[in-house]
C-alpha cells in the first residue's frame, strides 16, 4: 500500500478518513498510533497481524478473557497470547471487543439495502496486497458501545465525543487494517457515520 | 445415560466423544444435531461452516440477529453475512457461551505456565486435518461453547464458572443449511469450565421422520 511506503519512509502517517474508508498500515514495535473521531460517535473497526507471520491475528475474544479489571486500558492479543497493541491513552474507555464487522449480506438483511459499503470489503480491500488468511479476524470496535447487560444485545451510539482519541502503542511489528464504520442504518454510529484522524508517531516523539 | 429421542425423528448416528476428544459431522438441512453432557459439567467447543467451508458462524451477527447476548432454545446462529444456520430447538441447560476464545496450547501457557496442555485449538484443527479440509487458523479461533457458563463479576471482569449442566443434558440444533460440524470436547482440567475434570460427550445426529404427531400439530 502506498501509506505504508510512506509510513517506511517518513515514519510517520497522517491521514482523515471518512466513512467507509480503509487504510493499512504497517506499524513497527514501539511505534504509536493515534486515532481520533473528529466529530464524535464513530465507531473504527481495527484488524491486526504480525507482519512477519500473520497467520498470527488479533483475537478479541482471547483479548476481552484477559481483562483484569474494567478499568485497566485496551489492550489487544493475538491468537497465540502475544500482546499486539497496548492503549496508553484513551480518553473514552469503551470499546468493544466481542462482536463483529458489518458486512453487505447484514446489512441487506437488516435494511434492505443492496450493495452498500461496509467494513468487510473496506478492509479487505485495503488488506488486499497482503497475503492473509481468509478470514478477516473478528475486530476490536473502538468506541463500539453495545448494551450487553442482562441477557440483551444492542446496539448503541459510539461512546466517543467530538475529539476523542486512543492512542496503542505498538507490541510488535504488525500490519494494522482500519476502517471508519459507514453504517448510517442503526444507532452504533449515531446513524450519522463521521470522519476519523489516524496518526502514526514514532515512541517519543512529537505526538500533539 | 443420555437422553430420549424425541417423537418424530430417528437417531441417524451416534458417537460417544471420549474426554477431551474430537470429532466432525456432517449435518444436512432439516437434521438435528444434539449434544448430550453424559456425565455433567462438561463443555463442548463448536465451529460450523457451510458444506464448502466458505461461511462461518459469526458470535457478534449471531447476538446481533438475536438481539441477545447469550442463545438458547428458540435463538438462531447466523454467518457473518447474516444467513442463518442452525437454530436451538431444545436445551434443557439453557447456559452456553457464543463467542469464546478456544483454548490453545500458547493461551494455556500463558494462563498457567504449562506447557504441552491439550487444547481444543490442537483439538479443532486435527478435526479439520482428519476430514482431509483446509481451514486456517483464524476460522476456528472463536467458538460457540454449549454448557460453558461464564459470568462477569462486579468489576466487567469475564470469569469462567464451573458448568452447571448434570448427566444427561443436552442441545438440540436444527440445521437450517448443510453444515459441516467440528467439535472438540473441552480438555481443560485447569480451569472451572470443565470442573476441573473433563469428561465424555455424546454427539447425535437425529434425522427427522414423517411423524403422525407432528403433522397433527401442523
Amino acid at each position: 500500500m502506498t501509506e505504508a511506503t510512506d509510513l517506511a519512509d517518513q515514519g510517520t502517517l497522517h491521514r482523515n478518513l471518512s466513512p467507509g474508508e480503509s487504510i493499512a498500515i504497517e506499524l513497527d514495535a514501539d511505534q504509536r498510533l493515534r486515532i481520533v473521531d473528529q466529530e464524535g460517535q464513530q465507531i473504527t473497526n481495527l484488524v491486526c497481524y504480525n507482519r512477519h507471520a500473520p497467520d498470527e491475528f488479533l483475537e478479541t475474544a482471547f483479548s476481552y478473557s484477559q481483562i483484569r479489571n474494567k478499568d485497566q486500558q485496551l489492550s489487544l492479543y493475538s491468537d497465540r497470547g502475544n500482546p499486539m497493541l497496548e492503549a496508553t491513552e484513551d480518553t473514552v474507555g469503551v470499546h468493544n471487543l466481542r462482536g463483529d464487522l458489518c458486512t453487505s449480506g447484514e446489512v441487506e438483511k437488516r435494511f434492505d439495502i443492496e450493495d452498500p459499503p461496509n467494513c468487510q470489503d473496506a478492509l479487505e480491500d485495503a488488506l488486499s496486497d497482503y497475503p492473509l488468511p481468509d478470514w478477516l479476524p473478528f475486530p476490536a470496535g473502538i468506541f463500539k458501545n453495545v448494551e450487553e447487560s442482562r441477557n440483551e444485545y444492542r446496539m448503541q451510539p459510539a461512546a466517543s465525543g467530538s475529539g476523542d482519541y486512543i492512542d496503542f502503542t505498538s507490541k510488535m511489528d504488525l500490519l494494522v487494517g482500519l476502517c471508519v464504520c459507514p453504517n448510517e442504518w442503526d444507532s452504533r454510529n449515531g446513524f450519522s457515520p463521521s470522519p476519523v484522524t489516524v496518526t502514526v508517531y514514532e515512541n517519543g516523539g512529537e505526538d500533539d | 445415560m443420555g437422553a430420549a429421542t424425541p417423537a418424530g425423528r430417528s437417531v441417524q448416528t451416534s458417537e460417544t466423544l471420549s474426554s477431551g476428544g474430537y470429532g466432525s459431522y456432517s449435518v444436512d438441512r432439516g437434521q438435528i444435531l444434539r449434544i448430550v453432557d453424559l456425565e455433567g459439567q462438561q463443555v463442548a467447543d463448536i465451529v460450523c461452516f457451510d458444506e464448502d467451508l466458505t461461511t462461518r458462524y459469526s458470535a457478534g451477527h449471531t447476538k446481533l440477529m438475536n438481539g441477545k447476548k447469550h442463545a438458547s432454545t428458540g435463538d438462531t446462529i447466523y454467518s457473518r453475512e447474516c444467513e442463518a444456520m442452525l437454530t436451538i430447538v431444545e436445551d434443557t441447560c439453557g447456559t452456553n457461551y457464543l463467542s469464546n476464545s478456544t483454548c490453545s496450547g500458547e493461551k494455556n501457557y500463558a494462563r498457567y505456565g504449562v506447557k504441552n496442555t491439550r487444547n481444543c485449538r490442537t483439538n479443532l484443527v486435527a478435526a479439520v486435518e482428519d476430514e482431509g479440509d483446509d481451514l486456517q487458523r483464524v476460522a476456528i479461533s472463536t467458538s460457540i461453547c454449549t454448557f460453558m457458563n461464564v459470568k462477569r463479576n462486579p468489576f466487567g471482569v469475564k470469569l469462567n464458572r464451573e458448568p452447571t449442566s448434570t448427566a444427561g443434558d443436552h442441545i438440540d440444533f436444527r440445521a437450517l443449511m448443510d453444515l459441516k460440524v467440528f467439535i472438540s470436547n473441552c480438555p481443560s482440567r485447569r480451569n472451572p469450565c470443565n470442573a476441573y475434570e473433563p469428561t465424555a460427550l455424546e454427539i447425535q445426529v437425529h434425522e427427522p421422520t414423517d411423524s403422525p404427531t407432528e403433522s397433527d400439530q401442523a
